[in-house]
C-alpha cells in the first residue's frame, strides 16, 4: 500500500475528489487506481465504510441513481476542504513523487518480468533442442554438410539481405508511423475471416455452405484482383 | 504558446496536454499515463537548460533547443548533458520520446507511442494501440502489450511479456527477440533478424500459420504439426497449428529459431 495515504489523508483525498465532481463509489476507486497508475489499489472494503463514515459525519450526502449510490460533497465538507488546503497541496505534491517511486517501480517490475521470462524461456528452448542424443548429432552432422554445401549461396543471400536492410534501413526512423496499404490489407482480410469463423462457429457447416462460400471468395478474389491491375 | 527555460530542479503543471514530444540525451526519462492534471518533474538538470513549449493545440514539448529528431541518431556532442525527469500526461495522448543514451519508462498509455533511442533502455509498460520503437543498441523490455508493435533495433534485444500483438513487426541485426505472445486470430507476426537468435512462446491451442525461413540458423519448434524443410541456402518450418488464421513469420539469415509451447490452459 502506498504511504501516501497515512494520516487520514484518504479522506482529504476522498474529498476532493467528490468536490470535483459527484461520483458513486466505484468511480471513485477506479479514479485512485489511474491516479497511481494501478500500484495504489484500494478495496471497496476500504472505500465504502470511508464513504459511509464522511456521510455519518455530514462531509458527503448521497442519492440512489440507477441503483447505485451517488456522493456529493456538502457544505461541511467543502469547509474541511478549504481549511485542509496547504495539506492538500502537500499530498498533491507526495503524489507526483510518488509518480517517481512508481515509475522506478514500474521498471523494476518489468525488468523482474522480463528477466525470469527470457530464463524460463531460454531453459524451455534448451530442452526442445536436445531431444533424443542421437538425433541432435545426425542432424547436426546433416547440418554441417548442409552449410557447406550452401555456403555460397548465403553468402550471396547475406549480400542481398545487406542491401535489404541498408533500404529499410534508410526508410526507417520515419517517426509517425503510418501503417502502409499492404499492412492494412492483411489486417482487413485477418478481420474478415474472424468474423466468418465466428458465425461458422454458431452454426453447422454443410456442403451447401462450402460451395456458397467458395463461390463468394472466388468473387471477391476476382473483384481485389481487378483492382489492383 | 508558452515557453519555459528549466535550468534546476521544478515542477510545471498543464490545463490540457493533446500531444506528447520528449528528447533528452543522458540520465533517466519517465512518461506515465494519469488522469491527473499533465505535469512535467524535473529533479535533476545540467547544463544546458531544458525548452519546455506548450503549444496552443496542446502540444507539450520538452528537449534541449539543439536536439532535433534528426540530430538524435547522430548525438556526438561534448559534455553529460543528463537530467531526470518525470512527466504524467493522459493515457490517449499520443507520445514520442527520443533519448540518447538515457533510460526511459513509458507507461500505460493508449494511442500512439513513438520511442526512439540509440543506447538508451526501453521499458513498456500496459502500453497499447500502435507503437513504434527504434533502438540503435539499447534494449527494449515490454510487458501487458496489445496492439501493433514496430521494433527495429541494430543490436538492441527486445523482450516481451505477456503481449498480445495484433500486428509484431520485428527488425534486427543483431538484436536478440525473445517473447511470450498470445495470437490473436487477426494476430500478424513478422520477424527479420540477421544473427539475433529468436526465441517465441506461443500458447498451447493456438492457431496461426507459421513460416519460418533461415539461411544457415537452427530452426526448432515445439509444435509437431510443423514441418521442416531443406532448399538449397534456405531452411523452412512452416505449417498450420490448430485451424490456422493468425500469421507468424520470420525469416534470418544465422540466427536461431526457436518456437515454444506454453501449458495448457
Amino acid at each position: 500500500m502506498s504511504p501516501v495515504f497515512g494520516h487520514g489523508r484518504l479522506r482529504l483525498y476522498l474529498l476532493k475528489l467528490l468536490e470535483e465532481s459527484p461520483r458513486h463509489g466505484y468511480e471513485v476507486i477506479r479514479l485512485l487506481q489511474d491516479r497511481f497508475l494501478g500500484v495504489y489499489s484500494p478495496s471497496p472494503g476500504t472505500i465504502y465504510p470511508r464513504l459511509a463514515r464522511l456521510e455519518e459525519e455530514g462531509l458527503v450526502t448521497h442519492e440512489v441513481v440507477d441503483g447505485k449510490k451517488v456522493f456529493t460533497i456538502s457544505d461541511r465538507g467543502r469547509d474541511e476542504l478549504n481549511e485542509r488546503l496547504d495539506e492538500l497541496a502537500d499530498l498533491e505534491q507526495e503524489i507526483s513523487d510518488s509518480v517517481r517511486d512508481i515509475a522506478r517501480e514500474v521498471k523494476e517490475d518489468v525488468r523482474d518480468t522480463v528477466k525470469s521470462l527470457r530464463e524460463e524461456l531460454t531453459q524451455m528452448a534448451r530442452d526442445v533442442r536436445q531431444g533424443p542424443e542421437q538425433d541432435s548429432r545426425k542432424a547436426w552432422r546433416e547440418q554441417k554438410t548442409e552449410w557447406q554445401r550452401h555456403k555460397r549461396e548465403w553468402q550471396r543471400q547475406t549480400g542481398e539481405w545487406k542491401d535489404e536492410w541498408k533500404r529499410i534501413w534508410s526508410d526507417g526512423f520515419t517517426g509517425e508511423g503510418s501503417r502502409d496499404g499492404d499492412a492494412q490489407l492483411g489486417q482487413m482480410l485477418a478481420e474478415f475471416v474472424e468474423e466468418v469463423r465466428r458465425d461458422a462457429a454458431a452454426a453447422r457447416v454443410s456442403e451447401e455452405t462450402l460451395a456458397t462460400a467458395q463461390d463468394a471468395l472466388y468473387d471477391a478474389a476476382r473483384r481485389i484482383r481487378d483492382t489492383l491491375r | 504558446m508558452r515557453q519555459w527555460t528549466i535550468e534546476k530542479p521544478e515542477r510545471l503543471t498543464f490545463d490540457s496536454v493533446r500531444k506528447l514530444n520528449v528528447r533528452i540525451v543522458a540520465g533517466k526519462l519517465a512518461v506515465l499515463a494519469s488522469d491527473g492534471p499533465p505535469t512535467l518533474e524535473v529533479t535533476e538538470i545540467d547544463t544546458p537548460p531544458l525548452l519546455v513549449t506548450h503549444d496552443d493545440d496542446g502540444t507539450l514539448t520538452v528537449t534541449y533547443k539543439d536536439l532535433t529528431w534528426d540530430g538524435l541518431l547522430g548525438w556526438l556532442r561534448p559534455g553529460r548533458r543528463s537530467a531526470v525527469l518525470a512527466l504524467t500526461v493522459p493515457k490517449d495522448c499520443p507520445v514520442n520520446v527520443g533519448v540518447v543514451s538515457a533510460s526511459a519508462v513509458v507507461a500505460g498509455f493508449e494511442d500512439r507511442t513513438s520511442v526512439r533511442s540509440v543506447s538508451g533502455e526501453i521499458v513498456l509498460d500496459g502500453v497499447s494501440g500502435e507503437i513504434n520503437a527504434d533502438t540503435v543498441s539499447g534494449a527494449v523490455e515490454s510487458r501487458g502489450l496489445v496492439g501493433d508493435l514496430s521494433f527495429k533495433s541494430v543490436s538492441g534485444d527486445l523482450t516481451v511479456a505477456q503481449g498480445t500483438p495484433r500486428r509484431l513487426s520485428v527488425t534486427t541485426i543483431s538484436g536478440r527477440i525473445t517473447a511470450d505472445l498470445e495470437l490473436p486470430p487477426t494476430g500478424h507476426v513478422t520477424m527479420n533478424s540477421v544473427s539475433g537468435d529468436i526465441v517465441l512462446r506461443l500458447p498451447h491451442a493456438v492457431e496461426t500459420d507459421v513460416k519460418i525461413r533461415s539461411n544457415s540458423g537452427r530452426l526448432d519448434a515445439a509444435f509437431p504439426e510443423l514441418d521442416h524443410s531443406v532448399q538449397p541456402g534456405a531452411k523452412t518450418l512452416g505449417g498450420r497449428i490448430g485451424g490456422g488464421m493468425a500469421s507468424l513469420t520470420a525469416n534470418t539469415v544465422s540466427a536461431d529459431v526457436t518456437l515454444l509451447k506454453g501449458a495448457h490452459a
